[in-house]
């Protein structure tokens, strides 16, 4: 019981200074003149990712990798399930607003890398290792830095439309979102470091096992944030921003997967895993395609939209649940 | 090497009935009036799997070989995505992904849930439960397919220009007559079954006698071999003009091969088709997912420069069917 409160404790104190850390992150980037995407993509990713960055490094130190890899790919799953939430909510409310298809670019991507990962998840111990690392991390590190690359030059030659943002608390001074901002971080990655040992002890009780507790409940706290932000860009018009959210915080959780690998001293991280996350992993790029398919069908016209893309979204997300409760 | 001279000449009848059918469809698919998405997604993509849809059923109904009809399965989606990257080598001035439309992204995005629960089919065995025979996949994956099918003819109704409807001149083959046409088709497509009857007996032999195991064989030299009309059909289609037609054949072919996957398990009465072969089918799975997410953000990044040949997402894609090759070699 203590355990539950634990744990819904450090999942309350996630939501709320995660959500304000992308306030300011927010705020910050306006300040300073950064553009739309970097904003969505890589900023606003990294940042709403913060969690998962601070929880999967703590598990690795902790010698949890199942908590680690599970809190990735749960994420990877979680995030998309919220973009099928979002759609689902946005059909009440005709929009105007255009997704944009290049969500897509990085959409993909993250398939590209999704693969790789279930491929090394599969081979484990087969795929030849550099050192305690695997063979994938450099080829991730390198692949993420070149789709940021990628992602400010596609932006750069075909600039978007004027961006429906507005914020309330924009007079604060720059000084005063920064260091708001670092107090936020700080207490987000305090609450996010003991959350895999409480995870553990969770598994160990409920007897759901770590890979389990880590694709879910771990994935769910971290992001808690990318809801709240893509919830929030959502109700201010700015469809655009929320996409690119989930999709970038699924980009930037491929990178640190390969940052938990780097860390991860015993060798290399997704053969010292349990096989079974390659169930989440697949769940992620199948619900990636169905959004991707839905991109481009709806991009077109908005009206008559039976929600296909989302129910499909959901319904995979509930796959990934009961799979997982079976193999637990 | 009287094996390797079967399984050249029963190769050469599938290229050359094959492409010879694709251009009889053509032919029958202008004269009744289809559009030509149905060209290219449906009809063109079924014709082109014609080879496919011949050697699985051969294999899990005459030979009793799962492993080569997965194989071929899989092997064909790898191989189809590899002929991604060598029309973009084709192609002169502009990279092929900046001339290809992105509604064939739609077709794509489709096709990855379904490759994906193969891959869990194939991952979780039999762990999953089954509908007698049937894998529960099957059903879904059939589903899928058909609301793919559907969602794609409402795309290309509503008028956008996906597939290339406006890309061939629509009386190509004024002087040939509806029944000549039907006869060619229907001769060629006797050919290609034909052939394909004889083709899962002969990759067994090989397997044996090179020692490479029924599923390397199947997922390269089966493939390989079914894929070769799409090959020159998509070449064909491209020296037209038709890039979206080309392109779309290509994602509208993998599309069906999931199709195919779920006949050869409702014709596999043995047990779930996927519970019964080798888990190595996994590392094309996985291969077509990473290919695909390559090839859908090139669709969208429309890069406008090539490197060395191919632009970036054409050598990553070759890099992926190189890596697939040597896994599945080093697994064997």
């Amino acid at each position: 019981m203590l355990l539950w409160l634990e744990f819904l404790g450090v999942s309350a104190v996630i939501l709320f200074s995660g959500s304000r850390l992308t306030r300011y992150g927010d705020i910050i980037s306006e300040k300073t003149g950064l553009s739309g995407l970097w904003l969505g993509l890589v900023l606003m990713a990294g940042v709403t990712s913060l969690p998962e960055l601070a929880t999967g490094l703590s598990a690795v130190a902790s010698d949890l990798p199942d908590i680690a890899a599970g809190n990735v790919l749960g994420s990877c799953v979680f995030n998309v399930f919220i973009l099928g939430l979002l759609d689902t909510l946005s059909r009440k409310v005709p929009l105007s607003a255009k997704i944009n298809q290049a969500n897509i670019l990085s959409a993909g991507m993250s398939i590209l890398f999704l693969g790789g990962v279930t491929l090394a998840l599969y081979l484990g111990a087969r795929l030849p290792g550099l050192g305690w690392i695997g063979l994938y991390t450099p080829l991730i590190l390198i692949g993420y830095l070149a789709t940021m690359r990628m992602a400010f030059k596609f932006e750069k030659r075909r600039p978007r439309g004027p961006q429906a943002r507005e914020h309330a608390a924009s007079a604060l001074t720059l000084r005063g979102a920064v260091i708001r901002y670092a107090l936020h971080a700080a207490v987000v990655v305090g609450a996010a470091v003991f959350l895999p040992s409480i995870a553990e002890r969770i598994a160990a009780a409920t007897g759901l096992g770590q890979t389990f507790v880590g694709n879910i409940f771990v994935a769910i706290t971290t992001s808690l944030p990318e809801f709240t932000v893509s919830v929030a860009a959502m109700r201010i018009g700015a469809v655009d921003m929320a996409v690119a959210n989930i999709f970038g915080s699924n980009l930037f959780n491929m990178f640190i997967l390969a940052v938990q690998d780097i860390f991860y001293l015993k060798g290399p991280i997704l053969s010292r895993v349990q096989s079974e996350h390659v169930v989440p992993a697949l769940l992620a790029m199948a619900m990636t395609g169905l959004a991707a398919a839905g991109l481009i069908y709806n991009s077109e016209r908005k009206r008559f939209l039976w929600a296909w893309d989302s129910f499909g979204i959901i319904l995979l997300f509930l796959v990934n649940l009961i799979l997982l409760y079976m193999l637990r | 090497m009287l094996l390797w001279i079967e399984f050249l000449i029963v190769t050469g009848l599938i290229l050359f009935s094959g492409s010879r059918l694709s251009r009889y469809g053509d032919m029958i698919a202008e004269k009744t009036g289809m559009s030509r998405l149905w060209l290219g997604m449906v009809l063109m993509a079924a014709v082109t799997s014609l080879p496919e849809l011949a050697t699985g059923l051969s294999s899990v109904v005459l030979a009793g070989l799962p492993d080569i009809a997965v194989g071929d399965i899989l092997g064909s989606c790898v191989f189809n995505l590899f002929i991604l990257s060598i029309i973009d080598a084709l192609s002169k001035k502009k990279p092929l992904f900046s001339l290809a439309h992105q509604g064939n992204l739609l077709t794509a995005g489709m096709f990855l849930p379904l490759i994906s629960a193969v891959g869990l089919g194939l991952f979780l065995g039999d762990r999953l439960p089954s509908l007698g025979w049937i894998g529960l996949y099957t059903p879904l994956i059939l589903a899928g397919y058909l609301g793919a099918m559907a969602l794609a003819f409402r795309y290309e109704k509503r008028g956008s220009p996906a597939a290339g409807i406006h890309e061939v001149p629509p009386d190509l083959y004024r002087d040939v007559p509806l029944k000549k046409a039907v006869v060619g088709y229907v001769f060629n497509a006797a050919v290609v079954v034909g052939a394909a009857v004889f083709l899962p007996r002969i990759a067994e032999g090989l397997a044996e006698i090179t020692g490479l195991g029924h599923t390397f064989v199947g997922t390269i030299f089966v493939a390989l071999s079914t894929s070769l009309p799409e090959l020159t059909v998509t070449i064909s289609s491209f020296r037209l003009g038709a890039v979206d037609t080309a392109v779309g054949n290509l994602f509208g072919s993998n599309l069906f091969n999931m199709g195919i996957l779920a006949l050869d398990d409702i014709f596999y009465t043995k047990g779930p088709l996927l519970s019964a072969v080798e888990p190595q089918h996994l590392i094309s799975v996985f291969a077509v997912l990473a290919m695909t997410g390559l090839a859908a953000a090139g669709l969208i990044y429309h890069s406008d420069r090539k490197r060395f040949l191919v632009s970036w997402e054409s050598w990553g894609i070759a890099a992926v069917f190189v890596l697939n090759l040597v896994l599945l070699f080093a697994v064997h």
